[in-house]
């Protein structure tokens, strides 16, 4: 099993700059170019020598353009992931870690940027990829309806309880809360205000449903060595894998497995090849476009099985300091925000620093998913110190 | 969204022909039996090119299903709410179906056995042929 890129890079810098939708005062490129630096700055290196870009998601920015404002001396890698959910989110990270590991380049930034008003609503974008007439002719329009009906599934065929999913929320919310970047800062949440809210297509209510933001985050790779003589303590990136296996994809909904969200083949070759398993992960960003798919995640890495679920989703298990399976310390996409998903990434950063606005006691390895129930999706594990 | 663009693609055509005609047709690999959906023009377990297509019954059982209340986008000429219901049928190995359901919301469960009818859905200023579910 490969395993080359066992700690050889490591995220040495992170940028994010976050707005209400629509509430952008630059453009995406603009917003883009200041992430990127914010990262460089964070990391202590000039935005000139970046010399590898990677995103997912059909981001708009082609990396040359940004080469004006950057200074960029030279481009020695520029990629991204196909498809159009958030799939391919630590995909990136695998791309331009394979990139820095064998040398073809040296300091390679992950980013994703999402201004409304150049891009559009994420969620039309999302859907350009899989709307055809089949799912137009039931009504199906949207990702919500599509995440609803595997999400109804996932409730009937395993009897997953409703208080098991509003537990994630409440998770979600309280470190929201906590911390001054999301959009529930200060705010208390109160599970009434989840129970009354509106279905979006059952059983998602409007608190099940990531909303989308304006902004665009950044996180600079360099090779473990460089990263050492940088200003940040390094956080090495341990293993990520990408893909989908037989019976998965996009399949007019007849995934062999219709409550996976298709991280099983993914998370087996990331304990492969790092030579960790569930029990050895200290904390988890979770990509929750909706609430079920980021409870299948879990099940996909094996950190709970669907008949635990009801027993291991309880909100004082899914948070710090005191729990023993935290999630999404920032407020994840539902309570911190929703730039697709970089956010999470960059709260794994941040969380293993000791920077997180809810630090997890002695966190080591940190495991970030992307995706849930796209056709093609991704994690990664990273990590403070090398096994 | 153009027409084209809301095209799987070429290899499921037929379905939409006889969709149109009042007819189900799904299909079967003559080289290995199995039958396949989404359409394809080769079978990737036998290699078999263009596999067949074949007739069968309009009857389904319910696989999973949800109630839209949001308004999204092209589904004005539905009215909200309404529910969409992802059916298998066991005429084709369990392959599964979407469709707009018509009747008893009490009814909605795990097999719930279904019937169809062929109409037409409302997508912008196109009706699409489509599926009915019905309680059997
Ligand atoms: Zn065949």
């Amino acid at each position: 099993m490969a395993n080359g890129l066992m700690g050889k890079v490591a995220a040495a810098g992170v940028g994010v700059l976050q707005y209400k939708r629509a509430g952008a005062p630059y453009g995406e490129r603009g917003v883009l170019t200041r992430a990127i630096v914010a990262a460089c700055e964070d990391a202590g290196l000039d935005p000139a020598d970046v010399d590898g870009f990677v995103s997912y998601g059909d981001d708009h920015n082609q990396p040359d353009r940004l080469m004006p404002e950057l200074g960029t001396k030279e481009i020695r890698l520029s990629t991204s992931v196909w498809g159009g959910g958030g799939g391919g989110l630590l995909g990136a990270f695998e791309l331009a870690a394979m990139a820095i590991a064998t040398g073809q380049c040296k300091a390679a930034v992950v980013f994703r940027a999402l201004v409304q008003g150049n891009s559009g609503r994420l969620s039309s974008a999302v859907m350009a990829h899989h709307v055809n007439n089949h799912f137009v002719a039931a009504g199906i329009t949207a990702p919500a309806q599509i995440c609803a009906l595997r999400a109804m599934r996932m409730a009937l065929q395993h009897n997953l309880p409703q208080e098991a999913v509003e537990q994630l929320v409440l998770a979600d919310y309280y470190h929201g809360s906590r911390n001054p970047e999301a959009v529930s800062y200060g705010q208390q949440f109160d599970i009434e205000t989840y129970r009354k809210s509106r279905w979006i297509a059952e059983p998602l209510r409007l608190f099940d449903c990531s909303r989308e933001n304006d902004g665009a985050g950044a996180i600079l790779l360099v090779s473990a060595e460089h990263a050492r003589d940088l200003k940040q303590k390094p956080v090495y990136l341990l293993g990520a894998a990408t893909g989908a296996e037989k019976g998965w994809g996009d399949l007019l909904e007849n995934d062999d497995d219709y409550t996976s969200t298709g991280f099983e083949p993914v998370a087996r070759r990331l304990w492969e090849m790092t030579g960790l398993g569930p029990r050895d992960i200290d904390v988890t960003q979770l990509y929750e476009n909706f609430t079920y798919q980021g409870i299948s995640s879990l099940v996909g890495h094996g950190l709970i099985s669907w008949e635990s679920a009801a027993e291991d989703l309880k909100f004082d298990n899914l948070i710090a300091p005191s729990g023993k399976l935290p999630v999404n310390t920032s407020g994840g996409n539902l309570a911190q925000g929703f730039i697709h998903g970089i956010n999470i990434a960059v709260e794994a950063v941040r969380q293993l620093r000791g920077q997180s606005a809810n630090p997890v006691p002695d966190a080591r390895t940190c495991l970030v998913c992307g995706g849930p129930g796209s056709p093609i999706n991704s994690s990664a594990i990273f990590a403070n110190e090398l096994p | 969204m153009d027409d084209a663009a809301l095209r799987t693609g070429p290899a499921d055509a037929p379905y939409w022909h006889a969709l149109s005609e009042g007819r189900l047709i799904m299909q079967k690999c003559q080289g290995c039996g199995e039958w396949k959906w989404p359409a394809v023009s080769r079978c990737g377990d036998c290699g078999t090119w263009e596999p067949e297509w074949h007739e069968i019954a309009l009857e389904g059982k319910l696989f999973s299903w949800t109630r839209t209340w949001h308004p999204f986008g092209g589904t004005e000429g539905i009215g909200t709410p309404f529910v969409t219901v992802l059916a298998y049928l066991p005429h084709a190995r369990d392959r599964r179906l979407l469709g707009l359901y018509e009747g008893d919301e009490s009814l909605l469960a795990l097999d719930l056995p279904l019937v169809g009818r062929i109409a037409t859905t409302r997508f912008g200023d196109e009706d699409i042929p489509a599926i009915r579910w019905l309680p059997a």
